[in-house]
């Protein structure tokens, strides 16, 4: 019983931190609509900068001052990302503010390498927290009971701020409908800034609050903001209460299905985010996201016929490209190929974004199961490769109509979030059953057949295979 | 068909990725006197953008060992190692590609280096395809000289099946009946498991292992972890985790008592890479394979960290001697063979005995695995920090299963 009590505490305490930092997510989602990928590194930079100061002053007051002016310096990085950057991006499509967000996450790495070095950081424990106590006489970590003590206080207290401050009131309103909050004369732009500050604040003491319980390092900041997508999106995006639920399930959810199932850590977290998306479409609390009224710039049309110039500029280019090999050494036909290669890839993922309107975050899944199908075919069935060729295709499309039966009834980031869920239930899949895809290490030895291993040869194919299938 | 702005948009785009990612990281190490003989050139690949904290001491040793090299007037009679670098950003198909530019447009003589298994594995599967030697540095999986083996690669550091052998043989030792294993979900974890679940169960047929954990790597959820652990009530642990996982676990461990009275063996830990993080933390009286390179008194051992201090300012890791070794042996490989021809250099390697800081290694000829060996010892904290106690140097050619074995599972 003791033992059942203690391993669900210990969830609770893994879903506090998680909060933590979904919570601020959810709230920069809600209002700014941007899927803020940086929302990671600000936890990151929290770390590392409690870390630094809770080092230099010892005792209680510097471990907790740190973890305040942690908290507090990265809320201002927010305000800087918001003036500088996202203040640019409201009006872009989602993979656009994606993308931005990611190399706000590329540089943030690149600065913590050259401020606080490769080493991972061991920090101190919390001064006065560091024992245990006896719970049903077992030991329970002090630091992990003010975990969980502190996901509800800071819930409470977002719940007094956007229920009883006109700030408050200003937030929900722009959640609900952020052209209508602007036209009735709202100053928006500090409204954002503000968001981003709160946001971020809430990332930077997420982070600052892990320093007792691990060495702060580099990766910290993408490990954390999958998982706090997770929680954000089953909660439902912009639902606080939402967040708080859906991280209280995960973390209980990895606390016993480990009990049952070691395995499963890689999957659970995504499995249980297919389940609830395709049981509950915006998530466990949220509501369907009132649509964006964008001022009326005609859309241009997706799928039109090239005009005669056009024609003639993609059939030159067509050529060059075949006559690209009499010229090219050997590494460079490898690159063209891999080219190639992409530009199919890009330009099935442009046919399902645009007159597919639909936005997928895990379109490699497709992109992988080909690679593995026709890999697959040749290790283990002897296939040779033009029926891998023709077979891996047919494999992906296969698992497309799986996944895209779930996923077309939703649409926005719910949509993405769930290909997400499913590409990464692919990867883990293909991670793990390592008997039949080799695990990490991967399928070796699978190259052209005789007629078709010089490089010059391959080229072709590809040219061939590229533009005919786009 | 969509329309080709589209499309052609989509080529400049991928293109510009894929193109960006090459010439960046170029770095040449070039010490050549005026008019001496051609170079003999050498591919290097390492994941030094994604791993910085293991991959900067490696590159440190293979430069030290380099510029000894040329100091003593290069190979062949006069020529010398010319070293280019190339990052791999921890991917794959990066490393394949830049392996690709490497001898198809530099002109490598022989490739060397990486840290991941799986792109070791992918280098290998490069070299063999284009019949470049390649010498895999640090990846530790078992497949890449035995499963995948292959005619081109070899490999320096003692691999996963060895350094868990090692701990075998101490884990045997103690009287623990009821054992756990905790170890990352992916190859490296579960091969590692595998090898010494079988070992020990060979060894020991009266233990049985009761508990297991597979946590995702970086993403150990450490509190449920350690708490699953104990409910299994084991008497000893076999813990693969490392890194910030590690701490996390250690963390979680020593606060609720997990390791009170219950020994712990584990895989690396006692390498500076991942003791060091650890500090005044570091779990008392864990045995584990390692790298005490402050105690270290052999002759060999002594030139090597005397110099290493002299030329970096800085202690060296366990990568350090890897990358120094690695260069020492393509050096001893090519003078050997008498030639930079990529058939003669790869008979050469068979059997080819190096001189490394460890002491004499050879690179067997059954399956081209190196016999560098690893410290085992146990964990005691000086001074604040970790360090290794009651040590002794395993060879690895003690920890290498019956050449039955090893040719069964290699491909001939």
């Amino acid at each position: 019983m003791g033992f059942y009590v203690v391993q669900c505490l210990s969830g609770l305490a893994q879903a506090s931190s998680l909060f933590l930092v979904a919570a601020g997510l959810s709230i920069i989602f809600g209002v700014t609509r941007i899927v803020n990928f940086a929302h990671g590194s600000f936890y990151m930079v929290g770390a590392y900068i409690a870390v630094t100061l809770a080092e230099r002053w010892a005792g209680g007051m510097g471990f907790w001052g740190a973890v305040a002016i942690a908290a507090l310096g990265t809320g201002l990085l927010g305000v800087a990302l918001e003036m500088l950057v996202l203040r640019r991006l409201y009006q872009s499509p989602e993979l656009f503010q994606l993308l931005a967000t990611f190399g706000v996450v590329l540089i943030v790495q690149d600065a913590a390498l050259a401020i606080w070095g490769p080493e991972d950081l061991l920090g101190p424990r919390a001064p006065g927290l560091e024992g245990v106590v006896r719970i049903l006489g077992r030991p329970f970590p002090k630091y992990e009971l003010l975990l969980i003590a502190l996901g509800p206080l800071v819930l409470g207290l977002l719940w007094l701020v956007f229920n009883r401050t006109r700030w408050g009131t200003l937030v929900r309103a722009a959640t609900q409908d952020r052209e209508m909050t602007a036209a009735l004369g709202i100053n928006q732009t500090w409204l954002f800034t503000s968001v981003l500050f709160l946001g971020s604040l809430l990332a930077g003491l997420g982070g600052a609050l892990q320093i007792p319980r691990e060495a702060v390092n580099l990766h910290m900041d993408i490990n954390i903001v999958v998982e706090a997508f997770v929680v954000v999106v089953v909660g439902g995006m912009g639902s606080v209460g939402g967040a708080f639920l859906a991280a209280v399930l995960i973390g209980q959810l990895q606390a016993f299905g480990i009990l049952i199932f070691p395995q499963i850590t890689l999957v659970i977290v995504f499995l249980f985010m297919a389940v609830v998306l395709v049981v509950r479409p915006h998530g466990l609390l949220g509501r369907p996201q009132a649509l964006a009224r964008v001022a009326g710039t005609a859309q241009e049309p997706l799928l039109r016929s090239a005009t005669p110039a056009e024609r003639l500029a993609g059939t030159a280019l067509l050529v060059v490209l075949a006559l690209l090999p009499v010229m090219a050494g050997d590494y460079a036909l490898t690159v063209l190929t891999e080219i190639l290669i992409l530009t199919l890839f890009a330009a099935s993922l442009h046919f399902i974004m645009g007159p597919g309107g639909m936005i997928s975050f895990g379109h490699a899944a497709y992109f992988g199961l080909g690679a593995y199908g026709a890999g697959l075919l040749v290790k283990h069935f002897a296939a040779g490769m033009l029926p891998g060729l023709v077979a891996a295709p047919l494999l992906a499309g296969g698992g497309a109509l799986l996944f895209g039966w779930f996923c077309v009834r939703l649409s926005g980031v719910y949509l993405a979030m769930l290909t997400l869920a499913f590409a990464q239930i692919t990867w883990s899949v293909a991670f793990q059953w390592q008997a039949v895809t080799g695990g990490d290490n991967g399928i070796l030895g699978v190259w052209p057949d005789g007629w078709a291993s010089p490089r010059w040869v391959f080229y072709y194919l590809t040219l061939a295979s590229a533009p005919a299938a786009s | 068909m969509l329309n080709f702005k589209r499309a052609f948009r989509a080529a400049i785009v991928s293109a510009a990725f894929s193109l960006t990612a090459l010439p960046l990281t170029a770095l040449t190490l070039t010490t050549l006197p005026a008019g001496a003989a051609e170079p003999v050139r050498i591919g290097e690949i390492n994941s030094y953008t994604g791993l910085p904290a293991f991959t900067i001491p490696y590159r440190q040793g293979w430069e030290l060992a380099v510029e000894e090299i040329n100091a003593k007037g290069g190979v062949l009679g006069g020529r010398m190692l010319e070293v280019i670098s190339r990052d791999d950003a921890g991917k794959p198909d990066d490393a394949v590609r830049v392996a690709n530019e490497l001898v198809s447009n530099e002109k490598v003589d022989i490739l060397a280096g990486t840290y991941f298994s799986h792109i070791g594995l992918a280098v290998s599967d490069y070299a063999l395809r284009s019949k470049k030697v390649f010498v895999a540095a640090e990846p530790l999986t078992d497949a890449i000289t035995w499963d995948k083996g292959n005619r081109y690669t070899f490999r320096l550091r003692p691999s996963t099946y060895m350094q868990a052998a090692m701990l075998v043989d101490r884990a045997a030792a103690l009287p623990a009946k009821r054992w756990a294993t905790v170890a990352p979900n992916y190859e490296y974890g579960q091969s590692a498991v595998a090898v010494f679940k079988e070992l020990l169960k060979a060894k020991r047929p009266d233990i049985e292992f009761v508990g297991e954990q597979w946590p995702a790597q970086g993403k150990i959820d450490a509190g449920s972890t350690v708490q699953a652990l104990a409910a299994s009530q084991p008497e000893a642990i076999f813990n693969v985790t490392f890194g910030p996982d590690l701490a996390k676990f250690v963390r979680e461990g020593t606060t609720r008592g997990v390791f009170d009275g219950v020994s712990v063996v584990s895989l690396l830990t006692g390498e500076p890479e991942y003791l060091d993080p650890l500090k005044g933390e570091a779990p008392e009286g864990w045995i584990v394979t390692g790298y005490p390179w402050d105690q270290i008194d052999t002759p060999a051992h002594k030139a090597f960290l005397d110099a290493y201090q002299a030329r970096f300012k800085d202690y060296p890791r366990l990568g350090s001697v890897v990358g120094y070794t690695t260069f020492k042996a393509i050096a001893a490989a090519v003078e050997k063979a008498g030639s930079t021809d990529s058939e003669k250099v790869a008979d050469a390697f068979k059997g080819l005995k190096v001189e490394s800081p460890f002491g004499g290694i050879e690179f067997r000829a059954i399956d081209h695995q190196a016999t560098m060996g690893a410290y085992v010892g146990k964990i005691a904290v000086k001074d604040g920090k970790g360090a290794m106690t009651d040590w002794a140097y395993s060879n690895g050619a003690d920890y290498l299963p019956a050449d039955e074995v090893v040719l069964k599972r290699r491909p001939q």
